[in-house]
């Protein structure tokens, strides 16, 4: 807001400058005020895109005047002209660019630590951030080459497995797309056969390849398995319907098998390398680490392996899709390998990692993302209002109420309705303007009349380009969108006042200066008064509810006034700390759960949900020979004391006490008849470890593998 | 994701680092308690105060270059002050 009301005066003063005449040009206030301006503009943009509308209303203006100069050939040479044209171009548009960009430059050298932002960001960008930025990898990837496989087009991560089934479709193990670094992220690329050794005899096991003469390279077309070695199993894929997207073309990907077994033709995938995302040279004819892009052709269906953003549901812990493709988009079929590790690759062995995107890559890209992020704000919100709704002052936003005070954003509906009153009041003159122009009326030849169309017409301006480009936006709105635009009719409104009580010629007011100043003054007595009985909303003070009803004049102010008690002695008798806080209990139990043979254990998490910046941990599996059966999650409310609350009275106390979520996670073992064993040492089944922020964060669990 | 450039972010940072704010504190939802934690709350709101009482005088200079009277002008800054400070 200061930035574009200060822009709004630089600007001004410089028009008052430049109005100056021809003669006065380029003299150092001139010069001053036309940097101020493009710093204000600078400044503006670097805070909110919105600075984009105030470079809308300098520019066009900016426009005007320099259609007027060049106009004036009595005084204005075209070298005169065109110096003034390269005067503002870069005191408008090079200052503001170049300050927008330092201020990313500080961004970025300030934060060099990675965040909870960070999947937005691609791979390069990320790796340019401390502890994100990895270790040079080996640039060949070899059969026997332990790898992780990154998916290219989304954030989603990488090609993931875990010791958890579907439960629908084929019920064999889950792949998906993990965002973070995880041991269950390693696959084991080996060839479709297994090799030979000098006798002719195949070598067997997984670590066959290790050892050859040759360094086993990855052809394009070669035919791979990909072997998950915490599992022992195949990636594997078949014609069954994926979990989420039931569509006939896309069909289930799982990993099959188990330990020693051979693996069947459902795991064969040919590794076909896109050309053109690749980095030129040897990264196009054999896999690269990072400089190869492929894509993974199932070999008994031809679908190609592939990822979208869609998650599965809670049973993978929301983790992305994957399935295979017959005729997906190519972005979403794009692999790389990102990590890679051979016994034959060793210190010597050429090494590649990501490129530096360097400062303006990294610029670029950010501009991008900020870009689709903010077009993607469109889930409604409680207090968002569309822009239609903001000159009449239709509605508030309510930003906090406790102990039965608010506190609530309205304007002061004095000053908000004589803005908009300006406006339209120009606007109808404008309108009666331009059709007593078309009749030839010859207004434009007084002087006042054409100084009060331009002077207003430029705040009005001002007020229409900070608020109609919001109609366009489809994302949540909030009158305070509404704030700059309201500045600039507010000027409006000073303005035709100023006109109306001091310019105006023959009605006898500009004459007599008193009227100018009582009429300002009541007004803003008027404007006081009416703050000061809203104020109670604006400061959380104290109110009574009949005094709140009294001010509220329609009913789309939507506070509420029965927060407030009836008298302020009510407010003195309040106790002065709240009630003690209850603490309700989210648990997850496990039901007992229906006999099958092994032992069953419940793992409520199979894996760790992740800190900031620590490298993630995958949690144990279950113990072999176990399996989760079922899980079951329910909420209990729980005194101070730990007392379980029945709902009558959680109601009881709804609104009075503060109440806190507290995660906690029980299991329960059974044996092949469904009793319950006790576990030793009381807990010492896999209980997952605490979150490691438990308290308050519940939408911050998305990151659980 | 922040979807703002960054000035406003990085002057209220220096501002929170001249107040003395360790960072501890994560304004996670309106109406937290600054107390406990001592977030020195005061002299961080104190920045976007001082912006806000800013547009006072900057509406008024603006009015006064755009050739308006004194007060005007004077109307113009009080309607800044009541119209628009309710936050």
């Amino acid at each position: 807001m200061i930035a574009t009301a200060f822009t709004a005066l630089a600007f001004t003063s410089f028009s008052n400058q430049h109005e100056l005449g021809p003669s006065r040009a380029f003299d150092p206030s001139w010069w001053f005020w036309l940097v101020m301006t493009g710093l204000g503009l600078g400044m503006t943009v670097s805070i909110k895109w919105v600075g984009l509308f105030t470079i809308a209303w300098v520019g066009s203006l900016t426009l005007v005047q320099l259609w007027v100069l060049l106009g004036d050939y009595k005084h204005v040479t075209i070298r005169t002209f065109s110096k003034h044209f390269m005067a503002r171009v870069f005191c408008l548009i090079v200052i503001p660019l170049a300050f927008y960009m330092a201020m990313f430059g500080i961004h970025f050298l300030i934060l060099q630590n990675p965040g909870e932002g960070d999947g937005f960001m691609s791979s390069e960008f990320q790796s340019t951030l401390n502890s994100k930025g990895m270790q040079d990898v080996p640039a060949d990837v070899l059969m026997g080459s332990r790898v992780s496989i990154r998916h290219v087009n989304t954030q989603g991560g990488y090609l993931h497995s875990h010791p958890l089934m579907y439960p629908t479709g084929s019920k064999q193990q889950q792949i998906t797309l993990y965002p973070h670094k995880d041991e269950n992220n390693i696959w084991l690329l080996e060839n479709q056969t297994q090799p030979l050794d000098i006798h002719g005899q195949p070598i067997n096991g997984t670590s066959a390849w290790f050892n050859l003469p040759d360094l086993p390279y990855i052809e394009n077309g070669a035919i791979l398995r990909l072997y998950h070695q915490p599992t022992h199993r195949r990636l594997h894929s078949h014609d069954v319907r994926p979990p989420v997207t039931e569509a006939d073309w896309q069909n289930e990907v799982s990993a099959y098998g188990y330990e020693g077994f051979d693996g069947d033709a459902n795991d064969f995938f040919r590794v076909e390398i896109v050309k053109k995302k690749s980095k030129s040279g040897v990264a196009q004819e054999r896999l690269r680490t990072i400089d190869t892009k492929f894509r993974l052709v199932h070999i008994m269906t031809g679908c190609v392996l592939f990822s979208h953003k869609v998650k599965l549901p809670d049973w993978a812990s929301e983790q992305q899709e994957v399935t295979c493709a017959k005729g997906g988009t190519l972005p979403n079929s794009l692999w790389y390998v990102e990590s890679n590790e051979h016994p034959q690759l060793g210190d010597g062995a050429e090494k590649v990692n990501y490129a530096n995107p360097g400062f303006f890559g990294k610029f670029w890209e950010l501009q991008k993302v900020m870009w689709k992020t903010n077009a993607g704000l469109t889930d409604s919100h409680a207090w968002d209002s569309r822009p239609q709704s903001w000159p009449i002052l239709q509605r508030g936003i309510n930003f906090w109420g406790k102990e039965h005070r608010q506190i609530y954003l309205i304007g002061n509906p004095i000053v908000w309705w004589s803005a908009t009153a300006a406006v339209v009041i120009y606007i109808l003159f404008k309108g009666l303007a331009v059709l007593r122009w078309q009749r030839s009326c010859n207004d434009y030849s007084n002087v006042v009349f054409k100084r009060f169309d331009y002077e207003i017409g430029t705040s009005v301006l001002g007020w229409a380009l900070h608020y109609f480009p919001f109609y366009l936006m489809q994302r949540q709105l909030f009158l305070h969108h509404y704030f700059p635009a309201l500045y600039f009719a507010i000027m409006a409104f000073c303005q035709i006042y100023d006109f109306a009580t001091a310019r105006v010629p023959g009605i006898g007011i500009k004459e007599n200066p008193i009227i100018n100043r009582v009429g300002a003054i009541s007004f803003l007595v008027l404007s006081t008064v009416a703050f000061g009985l809203l104020s109670p909303l604006a400061y959380g003070n104290p109110w009574t509810k009949t005094e709140c009803n009294r001010v509220k004049l329609f009913s789309t102010w939507d506070w509420d006034c029965n927060t407030f008690l009836d008298n302020y002695d009510a407010y003195s008798s309040l106790p002065s700390t709240p009630a003690v806080a209850q603490t309700p209990q989210q648990s997850i139990n496990t039901q007992p759960a229906p006999p099958v043979n092994p032992p069953v254990v419940e793992a409520p998490q199979a894996q760790v949900p992740i800190v900031e910046g620590e490298p993630a941990v995958s949690g144990a599996p279950p113990p072999a020979g176990q399996q989760i059966l079922s899980r079951e999650e329910r909420v209990e409310y729980r005194d101070q004391n730990g007392n379980l609350l029945n709902e009558e009275q959680v109601k009881a106390l709804e609104g009075k006490v503060e109440f806190k979520t507290r995660y906690e996670t029980r299991t329960r073992v059974v044996d092949a008849d469904g009793n319950e064993i006790q576990a030793p040492d009381g807990d010492a089944a896999p209980v997952a470890p605490p979150h490691p922020d438990v308290e308050g964060k519940h939408d911050c669990l998305l990151n659980i593998s | 994701m922040d979807v703002h450039p960054p000035l406003a972010k990085l002057l209220i940072t220096l501002f929170g680092w001249l107040a003395g704010f360790n960072g501890d504190f994560d304004f996670k939802e309106i109406g937290k308690d600054y107390l406990e934690p001592g977030v020195p709350y005061v002299a961080m709101r104190l920045f976007p105060a001082i912006c806000g009482i800013l547009l006072v005088p900057t509406m008024f200079l603006t009015l006064k270059a755009a050739g308006c009277r004194t007060f005007t002008a004077a109307l113009g800054a009080g309607s800044i002050i009541f119209g628009l400070c309710d936050r």
